[in-house]
């Protein structure tokens, strides 16, 4: 009996660091914590766009990417736009590849993140 | 199975749960809110020119104490007095100056020429537009006994002749207010020249070349600027 609860406590705790090196998320929170970043990075997308808008003002549309968080080590990979969801033109897609470049999610997780994001950019009323 | 084989394999176990539960891939998507940019501002409206102020219209006609002083020539054809077309619109805005001032019950339509030609046929002359000026007045409806017309020739001249500018400036046509009478001391008004000429101008040379006749009235030649006194009746 006392060795069974020896067995049993060394079997937990053995579980438990096994799992203490990577995140283990689900769907949910992979996309709330994409979700964070990619907010974070909305400031930069946004002056990237109003600086298109100066010279095209009519600029505007859907940004689809899609990325992978790589396993491990949390980097944003193979961040690629989707053309066929992708209404926004060029300059403006490249606002959002520019921003997303270098991000890392952190945790890094075990798993591997496949991500599809959509971007949508609306030129604002101007200010008199 | 012995004891610590038993423990062996159950930590194996554990360790193959642990690294099966960190592989695989999760998909997921999502989206941001929309992203509004801000347009530059566009630019300004023109600013618009500052509004013309329309220049006061020099007023053809005024009044003043002795006189009724019009700012332009009456024009005749030449050596007639025949009154051209184009003064028609002073001719009227005179009548209407007259009918507006009350005050005035009596005007003498003085006609004037150069002392340049024949100043018997100059007097005739400058008398028929005076007449010819008072009945277009008359024609306008204003009343009758309220005007005199006269011709004064070459006898009282503006300014001396030396020049044709001169001589210009004594060919007029001038409404001297007779009733009321300006009170003693006051002072003439001088007539306005805004085109550096004179003002109530009859504006056409008289008739022939033949020197000009003895005025029959002593001769007097007033300053530019001021007027001649009444004629004696």
């Amino acid at each position: 009996m006392n060795k069974s609860l020896i067995l049993g406590s060394a079997l937990a705790l053995l579980s438990v660091a096994s799992l203490s090196g990577c995140a283990l998320r689900d769907t949910q929170m992979f996309h709330d914590d994409t979700a964070k970043l990619f907010d974070a990075k909305q400031g930069d997308m946004k002056a990237c766009y109003d600086g298109i808008l100066k010279t095209t003002p009519t600029a505007a549309g859907k940004v689809t990417v899609n990325f992978k968080w790589e396993p491990g080590t949390g980097k944003l990979l193979e961040t690629a736009v989707d053309k066929a969801n992708t209404t926004a033109p060029e300059p403006v897609q490249q606002c959002v590849t520019h921003a997303l470049d270098g991000l890392v999610i952190n945790p890094p997780d075990k798993k591997e993140g496949q991500g599809t994001w959509t971007f949508e950019f609306a030129a604002g009323t101007p200010k008199a | 199975m012995t004891q610590p084989q038993q423990r062996w394999s159950l930590v194996g176990m554990a360790l193959i749960t642990g690294l099966v539960a960190c592989g695989g891939v999760v998909q997921f998507a999502g989206n941001t809110p929309a992203i509004a940019g801000n347009p530059p501002a566009p630019p300004p409206a023109p600013t618009p020119p500052p509004a013309v102020v329309a220049p006061k219209p020099i007023k053809r006609v005024e009044v003043t104490v002795d006189h009724i002083v019009i700012n332009e020539k009456i024009q005749f054809d030449s050596n007639k007095a025949t009154i051209k077309p184009e003064s028609n619109g002073l001719i009227d805005e005179i009548a209407k100056t007259l009918k507006e001032a009350t005050q005035v019950k009596k005007v003498e339509i003085q006609g004037h020429a150069s002392s340049e030609g024949d100043a018997k046929a100059n007097l005739k002359l400058s008398d028929d537009r005076a007449k010819a000026v008072m009945a277009s007045l008359v024609s306008r409806q204003v009343k009758a006994e309220t005007l005199t017309a006269k011709g004064y020739g070459s006898e009282r001249k503006l300014v001396e002749e030396k020049t044709e500018a001169d001589r210009e400036k004594n060919r007029r046509v001038e409404f001297l207010i007779l009733d009321p009478a300006p009170k003693p001391g006051a002072a003439a008004t001088p007539t306005p020249a805004p085109t550096g000429t004179a003002t109530t101008v009859s504006g056409v040379k008289p008739a022939g070349s033949a020197p000009a006749m003895a005025p029959t009235a002593p001769k007097t030649t007033p300053k530019a600027g001021t007027l001649a006194p009444a004629p004696k009746k």
